[in-house]
């Protein structure tokens, strides 16, 4: 392999590195070189796997439109319904609203309310929760899980009631 | 090129590269999420309305959609829909909706602007139909069976009264497929300020905030006031774009931040001039540095009344169920407690009725206290003897024009009326009533108003001075004019009473100089 | 000729490992170490292995893109929107790709012209040329597919043009245009198959002929060539592969990163309208390296300009052939080939110029 017009010849001459001053010399020179490339294509390669990594960001939010305070009822429930087609259960008692999410914390089914039984009730695996989202029966009470909320407002002057919702997913975000 | 040479040149150049790189990171740092513009939102209770509705009327769609209200969700659905049995309302594509939006429909979210507006000067508007400007449309301009002059002149601004067109029994006619209510055309559409809905609500809120981008910069600009307050008897807008208010505003138009969300303080947004909504409407930051906020009640701060023949001032009684009434100068005022027979106006059977209610009465604004709410925003730019000079020179002109013209020429009226020589019954029917009413209501007004905004040519030349040229060249000569027809005795009854009031020291220049000023 | 690698005696594991990859470690290291010539020296000597280190480049941020980059026509403008102005250093990948493609295709029409003026296509070479050729236009197919991908105007109109005029070649025209769009009409399979294409097929192939070509290149080895007048001393003829050559390139290597990031820094990748079939935008241009087509085009009628473009192409693949053919047969100087190169060289230049300055269509 390799064949060669001439016979091939000892590249000594071009070494540098046989003087004990040239070797100072070339030992530096060979240190600056691999900190040089090392840290500029690390940095480079640090760059491109932050590029592959995506950023945790938080899903943006929006305060929509959910009605007004007397639409609802005290003790009672009201399902309203997210961007996205998901339902949010609002519940009014007297320290105000709370807007919990039906997705149940276990393996995610849609969880209901049972005003007869002053619960919150998962069909899938026979999760129950107290009117304050927390998880008394079933697997997600072995969790320890509770409904997520979802902030909701009032406005003082006006009644009215803004649902804090994730926006509308557009395809692949 | 020796070996080491090399490496120091690729170390050399891999600190050129980590720098760049390190640009390319700080590069990276300083970008933000692009804005993202905010999109409509369409619930699922106005999607089929929008889907529709977009390609029927595009441009009405892409309106809301620039909306404050499509950002939060609010659609079609929570402002036309309607309740079953509603005499607006009916059933279309499965729910029953009102092609009406009324004061009342905002006010489920905007309710305390609707406190404010309702019983303010702005929703009696439509009171119109009790006065004498109903008359001149209806009778003089129009003709039996075609009100048009009324129609498209004066219930577009004032409002008019929501009809029905009704069948032989009476019944409200349903109409097409849907059995959709119709609307006398006479009546609607309209977007008069007065409007009389047939939820008993009166007024229209899109009146100033136009529909459906429902534009903050649309109420707050001048043009929007101008639809109606201008012309020949009462050109405030005129009036404005003549004084330097209107000046300083029409050259500061980009600073003056009239689409921003939410309240809009004068001294905190914007300070460059006020518009017709900063005066009369709009939040100030108060001379002791706290906001002063704004009401949609435009007679807050209205001191005088510069309408009728004789300006006098305004107090103003509120009850306890919140309705207002404006009490002129004169008569005497009530005490806070005291139960009170108040006339108001409702429509019944679509007729504007007057009626009497017994209210109780929970506080009273006297003239001075209004006055007081408007010279808040003057002592924005203006310090207050400044304000209070110009206050001065105003009254004196409304006085001016109430002592040397108005006064005598209602009294010469209210004397022709009682000698049977005009017909109250029937206005306009002799030259020197066009002319009493053009002296008060055209050239009156417009000197008045023009000195209550700082428009010298609207005070004098169109002002006052053609309220003396039509006092003295038409009013007094028709005044002979129409007793003449009554007989020599009247005439000379009247000419008697026009030369006593010549002799007055104001009116005495017409008889030539004096003999001592010979 | 000394070897540094531990001998097997010296280390069981190592001897286990090769046993397992029973390799002659002792070849490869002679086969790697292979000493210099000292001509390549000079630095445009280093074009080749610009060439590959671009393309290297271009692979690396080619994969990473991929990441993100979603090949359908409702999605590819915003997926491109989305990288360059969300994703982290997304705005840095993507310049880097479009400036290092510039770059490469500059390398390379850098790289045949030495090849060509130093006559290193003559015999025993040929292939290699052809090979070196077919890369060339590879390259010119990773950038005309890449471009496309954006899906911005240029991008669909840019396809659009370039699809028809494929469709006027003689005989398989037509038949090649619809395999290209993948239709009648540019459209959603014309973008799939573009991105086949540009992140399957065509680095398949340039993998392929790359190997071959550096092969070929390592088998016949390289001829020591000396200008007139030229003295060079016996030690100087030669020099080590590693670590002199090897510093060389990476002295080129790290100079290239370096003002690519540069560029990327000065002048971002941009975007554009997003494609709409609907509207035609008053200029569509290619991208610089298609000028001199695009020209060509301009002056002559469609058959003409697609079959004199395709006959220049001919003549520059075949030219070893060509050129041996005619020093044979007719006794040409070797000036001639010179004189032809450059001429050949500056028509290209001369219509790439011009098209860039013309201002309408």
């Amino acid at each position: 392999m390799g064949t060669k017009d001439t016979e091939t010849t000892s590249p000594d001459a071009r070494a540098d590195d046989n003087d004990t001053n040239d070797s100072r010399r070339s030992f530096l020179a060979k240190m600056s070189i691999t900190v040089g490339v090392a840290l500029g294509y690390g940095l480079l390669a640090a760059e491109g796997l932050l590029f592959v990594i995506p950023k945790k960001i938080k899903p943006p939010t929006i305060k929509i439109y959910a009605g007004r305070l007397k639409q609802f009822t005290l003790g009672g429930v009201r399902t309203l319904f997210d961007l996205n087609g998901r339902e949010i259960l609002v519940k009014r008692d007297d320290s105000g609203l709370t807007a919990f999410s039906s997705v149940c914390p276990h393996l995610g089914c849609t969880v209901h309310w049972e005003a007869d039984k002053n619960r919150f009730f998962c069909p899938c695996h026979g999760g129950v929760f107290r009117p304050d989202g927390v998880a008394i029966a079933g697997p997600p009470a072995d969790a320890g899980q509770r409904l997520s909320e979802f902030p909701i407002e009032v406005d003082k002057t006006s009644k009215v009631v803004y649902l804090e919702v994730k926006e509308p997913e557009r395809g692949r975000s | 090129m020796s070996l080491n040479v090399k490496r120091w040149i690729v170390a050399a150049l891999s600190f050129l590269l980590l720098v760049a790189l390190l640009l390319v990171a700080y590069r990276q740092s300083e970008r933000k999420l692009i804005e993202k513009r905010e999109i409509p939102i369409v619930t699922s209770e106005s999607k089929s309305c929008v889907n529709c509705h977009k390609n029927d009327s595009p441009s009405l769609v892409k309106e809301w959609e620039e909306s404050n209200h499509a950002k939060v969700g609010i659609g079609c659905a929570e402002c036309h829909s309607a309740k079953e049995g509603e005499i607006d309302a009916w059933k279309h594509e499965g729910t029953y909706i009102s092609a009406l939006v009324t004061p009342l429909d905002c006010a489920q979210c905007h309710e305390k602007e609707y406190k404010e507006f309702a019983n303010s000067p702005h929703a009696r508007a439509g009171e119109i139909y009790a006065g004498l400007d109903n008359v001149l449309a209806e009778k003089v301009e129009g003709m039996p069976g075609n009100n048009a002059a009324s129609v498209n002149g004066c219930v577009q601004c004032h409002g008019s009264i929501i009809k029905f067109e009704r069948d032989e029994k009476g019944k409200v006619l349903r109409i097409g497929p849907q059995r959709q209510p119709s609307i006398d055309p006479a009546t609607w559409p309209n977007s008069g300020m007065g409007r009389l809905n047939p939820d008993g609500s009166k007024g229209s809120c899109h009146a100033c905030h136009s529909r459906h981008a429902f534009q903050a910069k649309v109420a707050r600009s001048p043009e929007t006031c101008g639809k109606c307050h201008m012309g020949p008897e009462h050109p405030q807008l005129e009036i404005y774009n003549e004084s330097k208010h209107g000046i300083a505003f029409d050259a500061n138009r980009g600073r003056m931040d009239l689409d921003k969300r939410g309240d809009w303080v004068l001294g905190r947004d914007y300070s460059a001039a006020p518009t017709c909504a900063t005066c009369h409407i709009s939040s100030f930051l108060s001379a002791q540095g706290l906001i002063e906020g704004g009401s949609h009640d435009v007679g807050r701060r209205i001191s005088w009344t510069l309408l009728p023949v004789v300006s006098t001032k305004m107090n103003r009684v509120i009850y306890k169920d919140g309705y207002k009434e404006d009490y002129p100068e004169a008569k005497e005022l009530p005490e806070i407690g005291d139960k009170v027979m108040t006339k108001e106006y409702v429509v019944e059977n679509e007729k504007l009725v007057s009626k009497q209610v017994p209210r109780v009465v929970e506080d009273i604004m006297t003239w001075d206290d209004k006055r007081e709410n408007m010279i808040g925003v003057c002592l924005n730019c203006h310090n207050d003897t400044f304000v209070d000079n110009f206050y001065e020179q105003f009254d004196n002109l409304v006085s001016l024009y109430n002592d040397k013209f108005a006064k005598p020429a209602q009294d010469i009226m209210n004397k022709l009326e009682a000698d049977g020589i005009i017909d109250p019954k029937v206005p306009f029917q002799k030259n020197v009533q066009w002319a009493f009413w053009e002296l008060w209501h055209f050239e009156g007004r417009r000197a008045r108003q023009g000195a209550s905004m700082m428009g010298p040519n609207y005070a004098q030349w169109s002002g006052m001075y053609e309220v003396s040229k039509q006092f003295y060249t038409k009013f007094l000569p028709s005044v002979i004019e129409a007793a003449a027809e009554k007989g020599p005795k009247m005439e000379g009854k009247y000419r008697k009473i026009v030369a006593e009031y010549l002799s007055r020291p104001e009116h005495k220049w017409i008889e030539g100089k004096s003999p001592e000023e010979k | 000729m000394k070897s540094k690698l531990p001998t097997r005696e010296k280390s069981g594991l190592l001897h286990k490992l090769n046993e397992m990859i029973p390799v002659n470690w002792e070849i490869l290291k002679e086969a790697g170490a292979e000493p210099v010539p000292h001509h390549l020296q000079k630095w445009w000597f280093c074009l080749g292995g610009t060439v590959l280190y671009l393309f290297i480049i271009q692979v690396i941020t080619g994969i990473a893109l991929t990441f993100y980059y979603v090949p359908s026509t409702n999605e590819a403008y915003q997926s491109v929107a989305r990288i360059t102005q969300e994703v982290r250093f997304g705005w840095f990948i993507r310049s880097l790709n479009k400036w290092s493609a510039n770059f490469l295709i500059v390398a390379v029409m850098l790289h045949m012209l030495r090849v060509y003026f130093t006559g290193a296509y003559r015999h025993p070479r040929q292939i290699n040329w052809l090979i070196g050729f077919l890369l060339f236009c590879l390259m010119l197919g990773f950038g005309f597919t890449g471009y496309s991908l954006i899906y911005e105007q240029q991008s669909f109109w840019g396809a659009t043009v370039a699809t028809n005029l494929v469709q006027s070649l003689p005989l398989l025209g037509p038949m090649l245009a619809y395999f290209m769009r993948g239709g009648a009409e540019v459209g959603a399979n014309t973008l799939t198959r573009f991105f086949v294409l540009h992140v399957g097929v065509l680095p398949t192939l340039s993998f392929l002929l790359i190997f071959l070509h550096i092969l070929l290149i390592r088998l016949h080895g390289v001829t020591e060539l000396y200008f007139e007048g030229e003295v060079v001393s016996e030690e100087e003829r030669f020099f080590r592969f590693i670590p002199d050559h090897i510093t060389s390139e990476l002295m080129v290597g790290v100079l290239l990163l370096y003002f690519l990031t540069i560029l990327a820094l000065i002048f971002p990748a941009g975007l554009g309208a997003p494609a709409n079939p609907g509207v035609t935008p008053t200029h569509i241009k290619p991208e610089w390296y298609f000028y001199f087509n695009y020209r060509v085009l301009k002056l002559a009628s469609l058959h003409v300009s697609v079959v004199a473009t395709l006959f220049f192409g001919v003549v520059i693949f075949f030219w070893p052939f060509i050129e041996e053919f005619l020093q044979k047969k007719f006794r040409v100087p070797d000036v001639l080939s010179i004189i032809i190169g450059i001429v050949g060289f500056l028509v290209f230049l001369l219509f790439t110029v011009w098209e860039s300055f013309a201002s309408q269509l």
